[in-house]
């Protein structure tokens, strides 16, 4: 897990000539705290946290930004190329879509991303009830995710 | 946990009925149709996964043998050789026509059968799993992925984006007419909302390290089994004796 996130005057545009959805933001979380953020629709929370997590570049590779992003011992001076799993963890909006499709089951979901990892135990088991838990409702799909 | 079903001889199996559909009469392929639909009630490991599958499975085969009939009786009336086998309203059914539209219904409806039982009766995750297993990249896992879950959600979204559209006030429930022009106001939130999903679901998925996957977690033994074997053993050897007959004349 990452210690620390510091971001220091940070701006981003999703294109050269589009206008700044962030501007001049700094901030600095410290390891094991928990922050909100919050802002009205269109604020840009979201973007900033698709930068943090590097899904931005993916998904726009036009958007431009300026200032430093640091998260834990990795520095960054412009947006980051590669979705940084799995020193970054996110959950999206749309809580149906964090189900992978790949497994049917909470307990195999979970798995999952232990397999993606490498951290598979010998013997995997859970609890009978998470294991037979079929099409979990959004929250649940959250937590999974 | 459900038991995972091994996939291999179904696979073979699909593969065996496709040889057929390229190299056996008609007859047969017509035969081995019905042997599957058989085959969907009777065989475990051939029933559909859920009651969607099944309905959905129980429409194709109404829809398919419908148009098969159809196909096969424009070309008994289009295709003027042999003898006449029929006169309706004043159109002349030519036989020649008739076989020609019967061993094109025959062998497109076994080819349609075998894939969509498969896919009716196989859960996603376990052919997904079963292909990263066999060394499927993870990236065209992924795009395979997205896209049997595009198809697998088609329905569901057709009737959410059709109620919505009932909800204001769009007319499409006011005869065939209506419902056709309806499909066009349909199809543009389809698509769109099919994008932005595939692409959420897409980043969901990198977000849980599925392109990180060190390597495929084995659940199974990598040779085949003799069932396996048996069927592809099977499907060569049509398919040999058919090149054989086709290379001697």
């Amino acid at each position: 897990m990452a210690d620390r996130i510091a971001i220091s005057s940070f701006s981003l545009q999703y294109s050269p000539s589009a206008p700044r959805v962030l501007s001049s933001i700094s901030l600095e979380i410290a390891g094991g705290t928990c922050c909100a953020i919050l802002g009205p629709t269109g604020a840009g929370k979201t973007s900033l946290l698709h930068c943090l997590s590097g899904i931005m570049r993916r998904h726009h590779p036009e958007a431009v930004s300026s200032g430093h992003l640091q998260i834990g011992e990795r520095f960054f001076d412009e947006l980051p190329t590669q979705i940084l799993f799995p020193t970054v963890g996110l959950t999206l909006q749309d809580p149906h879509v964090q189900i992978s499709g790949v497994r049917d089951t909470v307990f195999g979901e979970v798995l999952f991303t232990l397999e993606n990892t490498g951290m598979v135990p010998e013997n995997p088991s859970g609890d009978p009830a998470c294991c037979t838990g079929h099409n979990p409702c959004g929250s649940t799909t959250g937590l999974i995710a | 946990m459900s038991a995972r079903q091994n996939l291999s001889p179904k696979l073979a199996f699909v593969v065996l009925l496709w040889v057929c559909a390229f190299t056996l009469p008609w007859t047969i392929q017509a035969f081995l149709c019905v042997l599957l639909i058989i085959g969907r009630f009777a065989i475990p490991a051939l029933r559909p996964g859920s009651p969607r599958s099944a309905r959905a499975f129980s429409r194709f085969i109404l829809y398919s043998i419908a148009v098969a009939t159809l196909v096969s009786i424009l070309n008994a009336a289009l295709i003027r050789e042999g003898a006449i086998v029929a006169n309706i309203f004043g159109i002349s059914l030519h036989q020649g026509g008739l076989l020609f539209g019967a061993r094109t219904a025959s062998r497109l409806l076994l080819l349609s059968f075998s894939i969509l039982l498969f896919f009716v009766s196989t859960p996603l995750p376990d052919f997904i799993q079963y292909l990263q297993e066999k060394g499927l990249p993870p990236y065209l896992a992924l795009m395979l992925l997205l896209t049997l879950h595009f198809l697998d959600q088609l329905p569901i979204r057709i009737h959410q984006i059709f109620l919505a559209q009932q909800a204001r006030g769009a007319p499409v429930d006011s005869g065939m007419l209506a419902r056709t022009k309806a499909l066009f106001s349909i199809l543009s939130p389809l698509v769109l909302s099919s994008i932005v999903e595939s692409i959420e679901r897409g980043t969901a998925l990198e977000l849980r390290g599925f392109l990180h996957k060190p390597q495929p977690v084995k659940h199974g033994g990598s040779h085949m089994d003799w069932l396996t074997l048996l069927v592809l053993s099977l499907a060569i050897v049509i398919l040999s004796y058919s090149i054989v007959q086709w290379l001697i004349g």
